[in-house]
């Protein structure tokens, strides 16, 4: 048995891209386009994942971090067997998804943003009963199973309506109540609080991080551009960029990569504006300081806001020395860690460079 | 143990599945129960005018034209089923199940035929008791026959269910296929009457399928064509080869779409 639930090994995918012919809809037209679709003559290539590799653990929650089109869904796509890949080797409890595709879906339940599948003019508990025998689960057993689902996700007394009337909360919870059926060890989410309000989306992330993942012990793979999210819910992070990984690790040590830079944050007083600029020239001297920020706009009771960036050489001695040779008092002085948003930010920064 | 290619107990609850949505749509069913019987109506009023024999087949044209409706009204809803399912994310969701390509598409198509027949009855009824269509039904040739067609038509809805898998909202295919089939299959006419107009043009006809569909039916509900005699057998023979070429094409049509889509990253556009 592999140690990984998920293994994925230098995956590459590119997509086609059609041209968008806007002459109208003659019948050349369309048969130029069936031509295009057919061949692939005439469309260009986008880059969608680059060599991507990654482990994730069994039980563990591990996070697809990365902002529109930075290859996430596909990559979930890919581990669901809906999108082949170029090249490269993703394993599924051992199991090659492109070799035995059925077999590696059995292993996992999907849950996307935009593929809902359901019959909406069938009710939720039917609607389950039929995913229930299309993965083959006696009916007996469907039956409890789809009780317990409706009753953990609260939604015992709308499973008899129809799933059109459903709200987008409900339908999200259907969507959790059928990728539960099979009781899958791997659950994968793309965007799973997407379009949810905000307490629909805490409870959708405690019952990911509580029940799913701590009480059951299932290994959870989970794509989001929300930054927030992926540091409550997950105990490992990949960031994706244009389809390249660019850090991974704990939300801790994806901030601890960001971490050579030291922030400080002070309020000073008897600042003199007149010297703003030879206190600037000043400080950019001090060993191991990168940028000053004086917002002397912004006066808070009196007192000015000095930001400064540094790095790990910072001479914390020499700072303080030239601050005193300018008369100034430190009010308040803060050391400011980095958020996972502006590791993020900078990691992004530096993979565009 | 050896899994069966097609999971029939999966096949099932998709058919009841599509029963079930069915009957929700109230107005439509009644419509279309009503449409059937009014369709049928209306054809056999057309060809009580026109009414002329049809040598070929040893009958009148009442009993030729009412035969060729009821074969489209029971076996085009095989090749519709598949069309028709292959909706927007149902594919995805379908397929992340982990069902076998042959279950999906029975699955697909088992409640339009279940359905198309429960409509060709009344459709028959009238038929033969009000418009007195004379139907000379061989049994045996009879079941043979709808075996061959469903298993010609079915394979024709893979291959243009491939494509569509691929281009999405039509596909010159299905269009070829259905012009084709209106003027050259003999559905409303027999082939040989495509002569009168340019000598020789019925050979394209014998090309298509979906001639030896209607041909065949006709053979069996028209003529008491019992298929042990040497000329009817040929007629069967050569619709097999048909349904038995068809097939593997339909089906690897079918199977290149979908990894077509899986490669483009397609197989929720639609």
């Amino acid at each position: 048995m592999s140690e990984y639930a998920l293994e994925v090994h230098q995956l590459c995918k590119s997509y086609r891209v059609h041209s968008n012919l806007k002459i109208g809809k003659g019948a050349v037209i369309n048969l130029f386009n069936f031509f295009e679709k057919i061949t692939g003559y005439g469309s260009r290539q986008v880059v969608a994942l680059d060599s991507v590799s990654f482990h994730v653990k069994r039980g563990e929650v591990f996070g697809l971090l990365g902002p529109n089109g930075a290859g996430k869904t596909t990559l979930i796509k890919i581990l669901s067997t809906l999108v082949l890949p170029d090249s490269g080797k993703a394993l599924v409890e051992g199991i090659d998804i492109v070799k035995r595709p059925r077999a590696a879906v059995k292993k996992l339940q999907t849950v996307l943003s935009e593929s809902i599948g359901f019959d909406r003019r069938l009710s939720g508990r039917a609607n389950l009963e039929f995913f229930a025998e299309l993965y083959g689960i006696p009916k007996q057993e469907a039956k409890q199973r789809i009780d317990n689902l409706l009753r953990f996700t609260n939604m015992t007394e709308s499973a008899n309506v129809m799933f059109q009337r459903y709200s987008t909360g409900m339908m999200r919870k259907l969507l959790l109540c059928r990728a539960l059926l099979t009781d899958a060890s791997i659950l994968l989410f793309d965007e799973p609080t997407a379009s949810l309000d905000p307490l629909a989306a805490s409870e959708f992330r405690k019952l990911i991080r509580n029940d799913l993942a701590e009480r059951q012990g299932k290994t959870i793979l989970l794509a989001t551009h929300n930054l927030w999210e992926a540091e409550q819910i997950c105990d490992r992070i990949a960031l994706l960029k244009k389809g390249r990984i660019i850090a991974i690790g704990t939300p801790k040590e994806i901030k601890s990569m960001v971490a050579d830079r030291v922030n400080i944050s002070m309020l000073v007083s008897n600042f003199s504006y007149e010297r703003s600029s030879e206190l600037t020239t000043a400080i950019l001297k001090v060993r191991g300081i990168n940028s000053i920020e004086i917002r002397d706009s912004i006066a808070e009771n009196g007192h000015v806001r000095i930001n400064i960036e540094g790095n790990k050489e910072l001479s914390y001695n020499e700072l303080f020395r030239q601050i005193s040779s300018f008369g100034l008092e430190i009010y308040t002085l803060e050391s400011l860690q980095p958020t996972l948003e502006e590791a993020f930010l900078k990691l992004n920064m530096e993979a565009s460079r | 143990m050896t899994e069966l290619p097609i999971e029939f107990g999966k096949v099932w609850a998709m058919a009841r599945r599509d029963m079930s949505r069915w009957s929700t749509y109230k107005t439509q069913a009644m419509i279309s129960i009503l449409g059937g019987v009014l369709g049928i109506i209306s054809w056999g009023l057309n060809s009580s005018y026109v009414n002329r024999p049809v040598t070929e087949y040893n009958t009148n044209y009442i009993s030729f034209l009412i035969v060729g409706i009821l074969i489209s009204s029971l076996i085009l809803p095989l090749q519709q089923g598949v069309q028709n399912r292959i909706s927007p994310f149902t594919l995805e969701t379908i397929l992340m199940a982990g069902i076998r390509t042959p279950t999906f598409i029975l699955g697909t198509v088992v409640w339009p035929y279940i359905l198309s027949v429960i409509l060709f009855i009344p459709q028959l009824i009238i038929a033969v008791l009000y418009f007195k269509a004379q139907l000379i039904i061989n049994p045996l040739s009879f079941i043979l026959s709808l075996i061959i067609s469903s298993a010609i038509i079915f394979s024709l809805a893979m291959i243009s269910t491939g494509f569509r898998i691929v281009t999405k909202t039509s596909d010159p295919i299905t269009w070829g296929l259905n012009v084709a089939s209106s003027i050259f299959s003999g559905m409303t006419f027999p082939v040989q009457y495509l002569n009168n107009f340019i000598p020789g043009l019925s050979n394209v006809s014998w090309i298509l399928p979906q001639t030896w569909v209607y041909h065949i039916v006709r053979l069996a509900t028209l003529t008491d064509a019992s298929i042990f005699t040497p000329s009817v057998a040929l007629s069967f023979a050569t619709a097999s080869a048909f349904g038995v070429v068809l097939l593997p094409v339909g089906f690897y049509t079918f199977k290149w779409g979908l990894n077509r889509a899986k490669r483009d990253g397609s197989l929720g556009h639609f």
